[in-house]
């Protein structure tokens, strides 16, 4: 295993791959900071880029790209309320709540060193774990991830947990809006309109950025003068202690990460979400989450960058991507000639172990490029409004029609962002849609394939143990508030 | 009036004049070839790299953009919007034309030109290692006993993998279960984990979990045998007739000049050629499948007429 480990680091100690490494980082934060550009967009980009290379150079840049990625979204999300990636929607919830309370630094340096902590986690546990790991991705059939999903939208218990109707109204919005598009069974058109570019369903990229990014615009608008400052800010810093003593949160959340990671389909946004709300169940602090807690900006960054060690154990053992951006490190690592699955590490077990290694040291120059952008963000929320906005605006056109190289993308930005606006104005809560979205096609998805496997057999959720565990699992998350309540009343 | 009259017929005459010309030196700006897929898929791989060994042959640029939606619609009506002048082409595949009429409506078959065909991509059918089924008849024998029993997964619907399972059950008179996934690996995963029976699977989406012996496979559904498959039978030879082979091509609108389509494929004929492609079909397991502009055309439309 020493042996592995050394061969890994020997691997990636050149010039070019650490060089790499540094590059890889820095373009993934900033395409993470982008909204538009994703990680899974900006490895995709940068794919063209690695033809020439030698392939372990261009799998750590790709990597690196992927860890950085998953990180620098959150940095919007902190910094002005836009999530630059759809798993910084999380991260925002108590992150742009203590930007809100003028201390921005305490967030983002909590979400650089989360997120490096759980990238760290997540490629400790593929480097160990890889094996069993894989065994779990396979057991995973459609009544499981239909199960899955079900407990993922169970979380809307804990996002919106002072009015659960409200949650679960605008979480119905958001599953009817994921059923525009192609039936995935039967190919026929639904909601379409006969718009050919619907017919892939609605953007999730666009409907974030106007969610978020717009509606912010919408409402900030009439209170934008020339001089107004958007918020009183300081740099004042976490203290090393606070830091340390979320220990628990970071080993907690990069577990639970890293094992959605695995599980082919699931992906970072789902991890961030359940890691937030298994945080938040078993903290002391419960009623601080959403008002500005250190912890619920931690769970959500440990939680989706120990994904990408995650997503990466099905990819090198199977063959099989964990996540959509893994799914085009898989075509990457083809055109070099390395077929990822079971035989990866017999025959190329220097790329293997430079993957493990790579992810590493990415984890810590995201550390360091991280903690030295800190004060930088700061100094652009600091910005005034009447600046930033029209900035603001301008990036989410921009950013939702790159997404697609499609103007309906901005139209559907446009809508969205109408939609939270007005979500905003009514006190409904925003980020159930968010939920729906990501889960609502593996929910339709998995529910009728094993209907079909099954014959039309509903008991075939419930003979599943995973699919009947994690159901149960979702009715307690569901019950638990008004439980709690209950239990409380009684105890006064 | 009349002077506004002469000056339109001049310009048009000489605009006539120009063009003339221009078109014996197609091309004369850069190409751009549209890729209805996302950037980092094979398909598009296979654009990039057409773009990229192209260049020196056709003496310009190629730029791949990607238009990605609507199983190809989009890609599609925005290339039929360009002018037919040969500087806009796109990637096509077997699924996509699938889903096309013959004729009528503001996209069919008969919109396009058909380049060139560039890639065969053929079809494995696997297996669970400790699977009941060793051969296709194994297989046939079983569902005819058992019909709708055996669950055979493959990617989407009305797709061509979809096409492949209904012509075997016309074939053998059998009734099989087919599951449609969302991506092409997906199938293959559910075999492994043992949630379904049977997939159908590309090579590139099977290759390594067969070569750790962890699937096996019934058949393959080309013509003849091919490396690295050697020892698998064709359907064929297993008394199912049927050749059904996935495929990726280049074609432009109906109306670009036969003399720019001939240059595109003339491109094509010798990237097919290049060492750098041919180790990128090795790489991503597909088969060369070069098919000109004379043939291409009628072949897509045959297969559409099935």
């Amino acid at each position: 295993m020493i042996d592995n480990l050394l061969l890994g680091f020997s691997t990636i100690a050149t010039f070019p791959a650490l060089f790499a490494i540094v590059a890889g980082v820095l373009i993934g934060i900033i395409c993470g900071v982008l909204p538009g550009l994703s990680a899974s967009t900006a490895v995709a980009l940068m794919v063209p880029f690695t033809f020439g290379m030698d392939p372990v150079v261009s799998i750590v840049l790709l990597v690196s790209v992927y860890l950085a990625g998953e990180y620098g979204g959150s940095i919007t999300a902190i910094a002005i309320g836009v999530p630059g990636t759809p798993a910084a929607a999380a991260t925002m919830l108590d992150g742009y709540e203590l930007t809100k309370q003028g201390k921005p630094g305490l967030a983002l340096t909590t979400s650089v060193v989360a997120s490096s902590i759980g990238g760290m986690i997540g490629a400790i546990i593929l480097f160990c774990f890889s094996e069993p790991l894989a065994n779990v991705a396979l057991s995973f059939g459609a009544p499981e991830y239909f199960a899955l999903a079900v407990f993922g939208l169970a979380i809307i218990s804990s996002l919106a947990s002072d009015n659960l109707k409200k949650g679960f109204i605008v979480m119905f919005i958001g599953l009817f809006l994921k059923t525009i598009g192609l039936d995935p069974f039967s190919g026929e058109e639904r909601f379409t309109f006969g718009v050919p570019k619907l017919m892939d369903g609605l953007g999730f990229i666009p409907a974030l950025i106007g969610l978020f990014a717009m509606a912010s615009v919408f409402t900030d608008i009439d209170k934008a003068t020339a001089k107004s400052r958007a918020i009183a800010l300081s740099f004042a810093m976490p203290k090393i202690r606070q830091l340390l003593c979320m220990w628990k949160v970071y080993l907690h959340s990069s577990i639970l990460g890293s094992i959605i990671g695995v599980l082919p389909g699931a992906g970072a946004t789902i991890a961030s979400f359940i890691c937030y709300n298994e945080v938040k169940r078993f903290s002391k602090k419960k009623d601080q989450f959403g008002k500005g807690c250190l912890e619920g900006v931690a769970a959500p960054e440990s939680g989706n960058n120990a994904v990408v060690g995650g997503s990466l154990v099905p990819l090198l053992t199977l063959g099989i991507p964990g996540s959509g951006t893994a799914a085009v490190l898989i075509g990457a690592l083809m055109l070099h000639d390395i077929q990822p699955g079971p035989l990866l590490f017999q025959t190329n077990g220097n790329i293997v172990y430079g993957i493990f290694a790579g992810l590493f040291v990415a984890c810590l120059a995201q550390l360091f490029f991280g903690l030295i952008g800190v004060p930088v963000w700061i100094k652009v929320i600091s910005a005034p409004k009447a600046l930033l906005l029209p900035v603001i605006a301008s990036i989410s056109v921009v950013g939702s029609y790159s997404y697609n190289n499609s103007i309906v993308d901005v139209w559907v930005m446009l809508s969205f962002g109408l939609l939270g606006y007005l979500l905003k104005k009514f006190h409904y809560p925003v980020s159930p849609i968010i939920l729906a979205l990501v889960l609502g096609g593996i929910l339709e998805e998995n529910f009728r394939r094993s209907l079909m496997i099954s014959e039309g057999d509903f008991s075939i959720f419930v003979t599943h143990p995973i699919s009947a565990v994690l159901l149960l699992f979702a009715v307690l998350s569901l019950l638990s508030p008004v439980l709690f309540n209950r239990l409380a009343k009684v105890k006064s | 009036m009349l002077l506004k009259k002469m000056i339109a017929v001049c310009t048009f005459a000489v605009s006539a004049l120009t063009i003339t010309p221009a078109m014996a030196a197609y091309p004369e700006k850069p190409i751009t070839l549209v890729c209805w897929s996302s950037p980092g898929s094979g398909h598009d791989l296979m654009a990039r790299y057409i773009a990229k060994l192209g260049e020196k042959y056709i003496g310009q640029p190629i730029v791949v953009v990607n238009k990605k939606g609507g199983k190809g619609k989009v890609a599609m009506s925005y290339v039929l919007n360009q002018k037919a002048d040969g500087y806009v082409i796109m990637t096509n595949t077997r699924s996509m034309t699938k889903r096309l009429k013959p004729t009528g409506g503001s996209i069919a078959i008969d919109s396009f030109k058909y380049i060139s065909r560039v890639v065969q991509d053929p079809f494995v059918i696997v297996v669970k290692e400790d699977s009941p089924f060793s051969t296709m008849s194994e297989l046939v024998t079983y569902a005819k006993n058992n019909p709708n029993k055996i669950k055979v997964g493959g990617y989407s619907t009305q797709s061509v993998d979809e096409g492949l399972v209904h012509d075997i059950e016309k074939i053998s008179n059998i009734n099989l279960n087919y599951i449609p996934y969302k991506g092409g690996k997906e199938p293959v995963v559910a075999v492994l984990g043992g949630h379904i029976d049977v997939a159908i699977a590309n090579p590139s989406e099977m290759m390594t979990s067969f070569q750790a012996g962890k699937l096996k496979a019934l058949a393959v559904t080309t013509e003849d045998r091919f490396s690295p498959f050697d020892d698998i039978p064709t359907l064929k030879e297993q008394d199912i007739n049927n050749v059904t082979v996935h495929w990726r091509g280049v074609m432009a609108s109906k109306d670009v000049p036969d003399e720019a389509i001939k240059k595109l494929d003339n491109m094509i004929q010798k990237v097919l050629e290049e060492p750098e492609f041919k180790k990128f079909l090795n790489s991503s397991n597909m088969l060369s499948g070069y098919i000109g502009s004379d043939k291409f055309g009628e072949y897509v439309a045959q297969q559409t007429k099935k």
